[in-house]
């Protein structure tokens, strides 16, 4: 069972911190997606000078953080007129320490892209790109609405590679409704066939609040069953692993040392100051997040106001909850560092459980997931955690 | 204080329920000035907030009255409430035998039902003059005439004894309180005769133990007697000693023929036995007064805290409840799948639901309730009797010579219409149809002899569908009959799970094995493993069915903007998890150990 006392700090003490700009913009919003961003841009210039603000704001609270990985997300980041990137993150270099080495992403829309502004973006230290392509086939596209065609797919990754970039992360989506199992395949194989070291693959969610969900209410679309979105998951298991990508959290695969190091702090419980409509931050176990409205976010920040929504303290039961979800979400569970930070030690017994239904491998000391324990992560974290946190 | 028992009434009111018995209580209150309209809560009898809800009477109360009357004298009225369910028709006996007369109220737009007609033959039995009240006559839906008739068919009295009154609209109410005057004879008894006094209710009071309600039947009881319970052969000293207005008010003695309390030290409430005479331990009464009978539970069931760590409390909440519910029996029992817990015995079902209820809303206690059975008699082949209040403790079927169970006379009252519902209903329930009359020209009164068995599994629930809500419903034990029983058993995963073991009769077992099994694969949840349901009588599985495992749950996205959210979830899930029952690797939610209740839903 946990004890009462504080988790110990599961995190290294000497990591550095991980920033996040959402830029809430987009052409056309896709009707699947549930991250805030807007179609109208003309607030765009307000946004620029709140964000800088509200960097500001944090530099004025915090003690200067060395950081170590910047992630602009959106919305579509390659909206970014170069000059309003650069006044962002002059904003950034005035708040934190960003060593000269981080990760620097920059989300990008295959249909916005513009040749000059790759380059700029490079000029300004961005140095690995993410592109939703999700589909190669046309209908699929559509389906998702999205703005882009299979071929600016591909030409995207090869302007990318001719502005400089060599780390490219491409989004695929799967388990579209009635998708048949060989258009996955095709989708996977174009994919490995534009040699990025990053894929990830998601299987298609229906999020609540979102067209989609609307029209799956309204019995209008039928979602995958889960039989076959578990069939299609396993199947990008394989493909993956056979194309030399590793599996490192449960939608993401990477070629060796090119996993997203700005992801892995969300998995990680690693501290991230996240700026932008909706952005989350978690810094010294508080996490909050801000008002999903650019209109509320402008208006909080011209009155000097934090445009923050709501914040939590995490308590140590709710981090370990997330210590198990994340961890098992990327496939490894270390039962030594349960037991050292929170004083869990866990039922050996089901442990065995769940090796007997090849769920995990059990080995030295180190829960690692199968395939098929992949597929019901949350099942597992949820057996381990209902067995063993304290009755609250 | 001295009181004539010429000035004395003692009556209570018979009704089903919703007919007006509680509104008219608080009529009669406000009439004699007992209380202020201001002060009225409305039916203050009522006190327990279940009570109020369901508009019934658990415990009976009473309380006195003075009218002043058109004859110029002033009475005390001794109004003794009664419990009105066939459950606590024991205490509804002993509440009757304090009285004199009762008030029969019978709405006038439903008429005459069930349990009407029950609790009047107790009331004529018990040699009570009867005043008929027709209520709600102000309703448009009232069947002023017709009821009349029923009345005069029923209780054999004139049309024109029959008062009419509206308890809501306050129309009738001096009439019924000069009826009281007029027709119920004062209590008999003398002052002087050595003390008899019927305990007809009791109540645990938290400060000053329990409080004896009793009527004088002989002699006279003070402050400082020593005071003898018959039955019990227990001797206390009288501490207190009054008369029951909205509060108790000590008096210091009791005479013959009034009603009243009696505080005597008593620290738990199973020694004031209602039924049993209190004497006066110095110069006992030659004998007891008649009709004490021990109450015996007819319907059993397990009853298990929800989470295994709250044994303690749900043992400490029973105790508290048993203060004030000496009907009540419980006992420690352990099972497999839900660890310690109590095995309980109740009068009937509504008892069984309001003491669940109760524990639940008073004692806040989250418990798991197993399927109510009856009391069998198992007679072994090696000729030794046993009596098996718990379906997992039935001796295999090779010890067994035979096994009988409790047989009740059942009386439903149904329009005519519906007599053929009935007559399939009790049928498909083992009944044994004994014969039909007319109330009137448009109501039957039925009779079956049933199984109890066959009435705890949602009888009364079906019979209302059936009847669209027309039919009312009595019931009372009969006797003890041989029949062709087993026990059926639910494997989950290979383990019986004895929680869920249930005895039925042999006919009835296949079928009820396929419905259990398929009920319980639609309430257990896919989980990590398959699960395996089987039904099976001793070693012979009689039915299967299985939950696949399932196959996918994990959400795809997960990045900082999801963390809190899917932490939530988790949350949500872990609570889930946590209410369920683990039995084996098998993770059961709590309304799997009801599933028997809505197996007749099953197609």
């Amino acid at each position: 069972m946990a004890t009462d006392r504080s988790p110990r700090k599961v995190e290294n003490p000497d990591s550095q911190i991980g920033i996040y700009v959402h830029i809430p913009f987009c052409e056309k919003k896709c009707f699947y997606c549930d991250f805030y961003s807007i179609e109208n841009h003309s607030q765009r210039e307000e946004f620029i000078d709140s964000i800088s603000r509200e960097i500001r704001h944090f530099s004025e609270t915090h003690n200067p953080l060395a950081a170590d990985t910047v992630f602009f997300g959106g919305g579509t980041p390659s909206l970014l007129k170069p000059a309003d990137l650069e006044k962002i993150l002059a904003a950034l270099h005035d708040a934190f320490r960003i060593s000269s080495d981080a990760e620097f992403t920059m989300e990008c829309n295959p249909g916005t892209i513009d040749t000059a502004y790759l380059s700029d973006y490079k000029t300004l230290g961005a140095n690995r790109l993410s592109f939703g392509v999700q589909s190669f086939f046309e209908d699929e596209l559509r389906f998702l609405e999205r703005i882009h065609g299979p071929a600016e797919a591909f030409r995207a990754v090869e302007v990318a590679r001719e502005a400089g970039f060599d780390n490219i992360n491409i989004d695929l989506i799967y388990a579209l409704p009635g998708q048949p199992i060989d258009r996955l395949t095709t989708n996977l194989e174009k994919a490995v066939s534009l040699e990025t070291d990053h894929i990830s693959a998601y299987s298609l969610i229906v999020e609540p609040g979102t067209p989609l969900a609307g029209a799956v209410a309204e019995g209008r679309i039928v979602p995958a069953t889960e039989s076959v979105e578990s069939s299609m998951y396993e199947i990008v298991m394989d493909f993956m692993a056979e194309h030399g990508y590793s599996h490192y959290e449960i939608s993401n695969y990477a070629q060796g040392g090119f996993e997203c190091r700005h992801n892995l702090k969300y998995w990680n419980a690693e501290q991230y100051a996240g700026f932008g409509p909706s952005a989350h931050s978690y810094v010294d176990g508080t996490r909050w997040w801000n008002v999903s409205s650019l209109a509320k976010y402008i208006a909080r920040l011209k009155t000097d106001e934090a445009p923050v929504s709501a914040r939590e303290k995490l308590t140590p039961s709710q981090m370990l909850d997330e210590f198990v979800l994340l961890h098992l979400r990327q496939g490894k569970l270390d039962t030594d560092i349960l037991r050292e930070a929170f004083g869990l030690t866990i039922d050996r017994d089901m442990i065995s459980g769940l090796e007997t239904a090849e769920y995990c491998v059990f080995k030295d000391g180190v829960i690692s997931l199968t395939k098929k324990g992949f597929k019901v992560s949350d099942g597992i974290a949820e057996t381990i955690l209902a067995k063993h946190s304290p009755a609250v | 204080m001295s009181l004539s028992p010429r000035l004395i009434r003692n009556f209570c009111i018979i009704a089903h329920i919703d007919h007006g018995k509680s509104t008219l209580a608080d009529r009669l209150l406000e009439r004699t000035g007992t209380i202020t309209e201001r002060e009225m809560v409305d039916q203050i009898l009522d006190d327990m907030p279940l009570e109020r809800e369901r508009g019934i009477t658990i415990k009976s109360h009473a309380i006195q009255m003075n009218y002043r009357a058109h004859d110029g004298n002033s009475y005390t009225f001794n109004l003794i409430d009664t419990p009105g369910h066939v459950d606590f028709s024991y205490e509804v006996s002993r509440s009757l035998a304090a009285c004199e007369g009762a008030i029969l109220v019978v709405d006038a737009s439903q008429g005459v039902e069930a349990q009407t007609i029950s609790n009047v033959y107790l009331a004529i039995d018990a040699g009570l003059e009867i005043i008929p009240v027709i209520n709600k006559i102000d309703l448009p839906s009232a069947m002023v005439e017709d009821v009349k008739h029923q009345l005069v068919d029923l209780i054999g009295c004139k049309e024109s004894e029959i008062l009419l009154a509206s308890a809501k609209a306050k129309i009738g109410i001096d009439e019924i309180l000069e009826a009281v005057v007029a027709m119920i004879p004062p209590p008999s008894g003398s002052s002087d005769a050595p003390l008899r006094a019927l305990i007809f209710d009791a109540k645990y009071d938290s400060y000053r133990g329990v409080v004896t309600y009793i009527r004088i039947m002989d002699g006279t009881l003070r402050t400082n007697d020593k005071v003898l319970f018959h039955k019990t052969g227990k001797v206390f000293q009288s501490e207190e000693v009054g008369v029951l207005g909205m509060e108790r008010v000590p008096t210091g003695e009791l005479e013959a023929g009034n009603v009243g309390y009696l505080i005597a030290g008593v620290k738990e409430l199973t020694e004031t036995r209602v039924g049993d005479t209190v004497m006066n331990s110095e110069s006992p009464a030659d004998s007891p007064l008649p009709g004490y009978r021990e109450v015996k539970p007819m319907v059993f069931s397990g009853l298990y805290p929800a989470q295994s760590e709250h044994f303690e409390e749900l043992r400490d909440a029973l105790a508290k409840f048993k203060l004030n519910d000496a009907a009540l029996l419980y006992e420690p029992e352990t099972s497999t799948a839900l660890g310690f817990g109590f095995r309980c015995g109740f009068l009937g079902l509504l008892h069984m639901e309001i003491v669940q209820e109760r524990l639940e809303r008073e004692f806040d206690q989250t418990i798991i309730t197993t399927v109510p059975n009856v009391e069998y008699k198992v007679v072994k082949t090696s000729g030794e009797i046993l009596l098996v209040d718990n379906p997992a403790e039935m001796p295999s079927p090779a010890e067994i010579d035979h096994i009988e169970e409790p047989y009740v006379t059942a009386q439903i009252i149904c329009p005519s219409e519906f007599i053929g519902n009935v007559m399939k209903l009790c049928m498909d329930r083992r009944g044994v149809y004994k014969n039909t009359t007319y109330i009137d020209t448009k109501r039957a009164d039925i009779r079956f002899e049933l199984p109890l068995a066959e009435i705890v599994f949602d009888f009364f629930d079906k019979l209302k569908s059936m009847t669209r809500g027309y039919a009312s419903f009595d019931y009372e034990y009969l006797d003890n009959r041989e029949s062709e029983l087993v026990k059926l058993d639910i494997l989950l995963n290979g383990d019986v799970v004895d929680a869920l073991s249930s005895v039925v009769h042999r006919d009835k077992a296949y079928e009820w094995g396929r419905k259990l099994s398929s009920r319980l694969r639609k309430l257990i949840p896919k989980q990590l493993f398959e699960v395996v349901i089987q039904a099976a009588i001793g070693s012979k599985v009689i039915a299967r069915e299985s939950i696949s495992p399932i196959r996918k749950n994990v959400i795809a996205k997960c990045y900082g903007g999801d963390i809190t959210r899917k932490r939530k979830l988790l949350e949500k899930q872990k609570e889930g998890k946590k209410r369920m029952k683990q039995i084996g690797r098998v993770e059961v939610p709590q309304e799997a150990f009801l599933a028997v209740l809505s197996l007749n839903d099953e197609e």
